[in-house]
C-alpha cells in the first residue's frame, strides 16, 4: 500500500482560487448561470428542504423536567 | 535561473489527454480541488523547444504530482504508438524530486494492480494507486492518498462529480471547442469544481437542518428519541451550530456580494469552514439518539 500524506497546509479560499484562473467575468456568470440551473434542480430532486430559519418552540417545561 | 515559488496547494497532473480519459481527468479535477488542492496540466503550453523547459517550470511550482500510467495502449489512431510524454514527465518529476524531497512528492497510479512492474519495472518497490479506471476509484484514492482533516466524503465528490459532468456539453458550448482538455475549458472545469464546493456546503446545511428540524419534532413528541438532558443538549448544540453555519455562510455571501477586501473575505470563509466542520458530529449524534431511542 502506499503511503498517504497528511496534508496540513491551510485550503486558499475559494475567491482567491478562482481568481488565480483568469476566466473573464462574463464567462465566470455564464458558467455560474449554468451551475445555479444545475444545483436547483438537483435540491428540487432530493427534496430538500431550503428553509434555514430555525423555528423550534422549545418546550422547556420537558426539558427541564427532564433534567 | 532559480526554481519557482512552489505552491503548497497546487497538485501537477500527468495524464493522457484522450476521449476514453474524459471521465478519469473530470475526475481528478473535481476531487483535487474538493480536498483543497489546484490541479495542474500541461495543456495550454504551446510546443517548441521551450516547451520542456515550461513543463518542467510547472512541475516545479507544484507541491504534489499525480502520473497516471493507467493508459499505456498503443494509441488507437494509426501509426499505433506508446505514449512517451508521461514517463518522460514522470522521469523529470522523479530527478526533481531525488534533488528537492521537500519541495515536491510524486505519486504513481495505475488502474491494473501489478501492471507497473511490467511496464516500468525500474519504478520496482512503488507502491501505485490503483484506481480502477472508474470515477469512484480516483475520488477514493485521492482521498487516501491526500488525508485532510474535514475532507468531503466519497459521496459527496461524487454529487459534485455528477452535477458537473451533466453540465459538459453546455460548458464546452459556451467555450466553442469540444475539446475538454483545450487549456480554457480546463480553467473553466476548475471554476465550476471549486463553485460546487460553496454549494455542497449550502445543501448539507439544508439537509441538516431538516434532521435537525425532525429531531426536535420527534423529541417535543416524546417519540423515536427519548426525553433527556443529553438527548436535549445535543439537539440544541446542533441547532446552535447550525445556526452559526448560517450566520457566517450569510455573513461570507455579503461580503462577496459587496465586493469585500481578499483578506476580509478569507476570514469570513475561514468562518464559514470552522462553522461547518462541527455539524457532521453533531448531527451523528443526532442519528445515534434515534438508534438508542429505539432500543
Amino acid at each position: 500500500m502506499p503511503r498517504p500524506i497528511h496534508i496540513t497546509t491551510p485550503i486558499e479560499p475559494l475567491e482567491s482560487r478562482i481568481k488565480r484562473l483568469r476566466i473573464p467575468k462574463a464567462r465566470q456568470k455564464e458558467l455560474l448561470a449554468i451551475m445555479d440551473e444545475a444545483w436547483a434542480r438537483l435540491t428540487i430532486e432530493r427534496g430538500v428542504r431550503s428553509n434555514h430559519s430555525i423555528q423550534w418552540r422549545e418546550k422547556s417545561e420537558s426539558a427541564s423536567a427532564a433534567r | 535561473m532559480p526554481p519557482p515559488p512552489v505552491n503548497p496547494n497546487a497538485v501537477f497532473l500527468n495524464i493522457p489527454y484522450d476521449a476514453e480519459f474524459q471521465k478519469l481527468y473530470l475526475a481528478y479535477i473535481v476531487g483535487l480541488s474538493q480536498l483543497g488542492f489546484d490541479p495542474y496540466i500541461t495543456s495550454g503550453i504551446p510546443g517548441g523547444e521551450r516547451r520542456l523547459d515550461r513543463v518542467l517550470t510547472l512541475i516545479q511550482s507544484c507541491r504534489y504530482s499525480i502520473h497516471d500510467l493507467s493508459r499505456v495502449e498503443l494509441s488507437a489512431a494509426p501509426p499505433a504508438t506508446p505514449r512517451f510524454n508521461m514517463p518522460l514527465e514522470l522521469g523529470l518529476t522523479i530527478t526533481w524530486s531525488k534533488l528537492h524531497p521537500k519541495r515536491h512528492t510524486w505519486f504513481l497510479w495505475e488502474s491494473t494492480s501489478r501492471r507497473i512492474q511490467k511496464s516500468m519495472s525500474d519504478l520496482d518497490g512503488t507502491d501505485p494507486y490503483i484506481h480502477s479506471g472508474t470515477v469512484e476509484g480516483i475520488l477514493s484514492e485521492l482521498r487516501n492518498a491526500f488525508v485532510r482533516d474535514g475532507a468531503p466524503s466519497v459521496q459527496n465528490m461524487m454529487a459534485a462529480y455528477r452535477i458537473v459532468e451533466e453540465q459538459i456539453e453546455r460548458i464546452l458550448a459556451g467555450a466553442g471547442t469540444r475539446n475538454l482538455y483545450a487549456a480554457s475549458v480546463f480553467r473553466e472545469l476548475c471554476l465550476v469544481s471549486l463553485d460546487a464546493i460553496r454549494r455542497y456546503n449550502f445543501q448539507s446545511l439544508a439537509a441538516n437542518k431538516a434532521i435537525i428540524d425532525k429531531a426536535q419534532e420527534d423529541y417535543n413528541a416524546g417519540k423515536a428519541i427519548k426525553q433527556n438532558k443529553a438527548a436535549y443538549d445535543t439537539i440544541t448544540a446542533a441547532a446552535n451550530a447550525h445556526n452559526v453555519a448560517v450566520n457566517a455562510m450569510t455573513a461570507y455571501e455579503h461580503l462577496k456580494a459587496n465586493e469585500a477586501l481578499a483578506d476580509v473575505l478569507a476570514m469570513a470563509q475561514k468562518n464559514v469552514e470552522t462553522a461547518v466542520a462541527d455539524l457532521p458530529n453533531l448531527i451523528a449524534s443526532i442519528v445515534k439518539l434515534y438508534i438508542t431511542g429505539a432500543k
